[in-house]
């Protein structure tokens, strides 16, 4: 096992990500037992609102994970891929510039905690220095940041 | 037969852990448990107090489980402090409140946003942090952030900022 799995398993027997778990604002899809490193998909969930998910898959990539900050997207678990632009979470002020699919594919989320959206990006983190990965941070704070937007007023469907 | 549940314990400065105990074992055994896990470490005479999340009450700690609401994945707050002074600063405005250790940051934020008469579009993209830009989460205790003998924190009431550029 490589010390990034062996520091993300760590992780999510931790206190934060588990109290997400039984409060129900995250999760791992598969056993952790299952895992295929360093792909791992974990849900986020929603606010319920008429006619939108209650929940969203993400396939993260943690690769040199937690040195390496975490590269995400939504993911279909149906058909195992990459979820419909259309399927996409949305909301016009804030949702939809993190959930952007136009953005480099749909490859990542645009977010300041994403691998792939920091690069270029390192005016990010001074405008959004708590989102802004670091070293010591762990997969919960990406969860965090996507469970508040997807509890905004902003968030309207996917 | 009693069986294990699990309760959420937290504390001054040290976020949170999970521990399994019997669902009949009384507030004091469970301080015991978390001193031994070296999550909390042995007071300086002055006692820990005890209460449930975004409850008032606080405790005895000889009370058995039970019978103060504790059951499988409560969250229980222990800390020297009694109450918290929480002071949210907001456009330049400044308020201030006293909750008790276990109140969440959802309980300090629908506060806050009352007391500054903030609703609907005004309230919903708001955000309370500290003075670092860390964003309090809704469901921390603020007790975890305030250290005894200061039983007080400093918070801003602001707008979440749009991800661009």
């Amino acid at each position: 096992m490589t010390p990034a799995e062996s520091a993300f398993r760590a992780h999510i027997e931790e206190s934060p990500f588990l109290d997400g778990v039984d409060r129900e604002k995250w999760g791992l899809h598969s056993d952790a037992s299952t895992l295929s490193w360093p792909t791992v998909t974990l849900w986020v969930g929603a606010a319920a609102k008429p006619n939108c998910a209650d929940r969203y898959f993400l396939r993260f990539d943690l690769t040199g994970y937690p040195n390496e900050a975490p590269t995400a997207c939504p993911w279909d678990i149906d058909i195992n891929a990459r979820l419909q632009n259309t399927k996409w979470p949305r909301g016009p002020r804030f949702v939809s510039k993190v959930f952007n699919p136009s953005w480099d594919g749909g490859k990542a989320l645009y977010a300041p905690c994403d691998r792939l959206a920091m690069a270029g990006h390192g005016q990010w983190q001074t405008v959004h220095p708590d989102v802004w990965w670091q070293a010591s941070h762990t997969v919960v704070n990406y969860l965090r940041f996507v469970h508040r937007l997807l509890h905004l007023e902003d968030y309207i469907n996917g | 037969m009693t069986k294990d549940i699990e309760v959420y314990i937290h504390g001054e400065g040290c976020g949170s852990k999970k521990l399994k105990i019997s669902e009949s074992a009384t507030l004091a055994q469970l301080l015991e448990q978390a001193k031994k896990a070296g999550f909390i470490s042995p007071a300086d005479g002055h006692p820990f107090k005890i209460c449930l999340e975004d409850e008032d009450v606080e405790h005895e700690h000889h009370h058995p489980l039970p019978g103060c609401g504790v059951h499988h994945h409560t969250h229980v707050h222990c800390h020297r402090c009694e109450h918290i002074a929480v002071t949210v600063t907001y456009n330049g405005v400044s308020k201030s409140q006293s909750f008790k250790t276990s109140a969440t940051g959802m309980k300090i934020r629908k506060w806050a946003l009352d007391e500054f008469k903030l609703k609907g579009a005004d309230a919903a993209d708001k955000v309370l942090r500290f003075e670092n830009k860390d964003v309090l989460d809704d469901t921390a205790h603020i007790g975890t952030f305030a250290h005894f003998p200061k039983c007080a924190v400093q918070l801003f009431l602001t707008s979440l900022v749009e991800v661009q550029g």
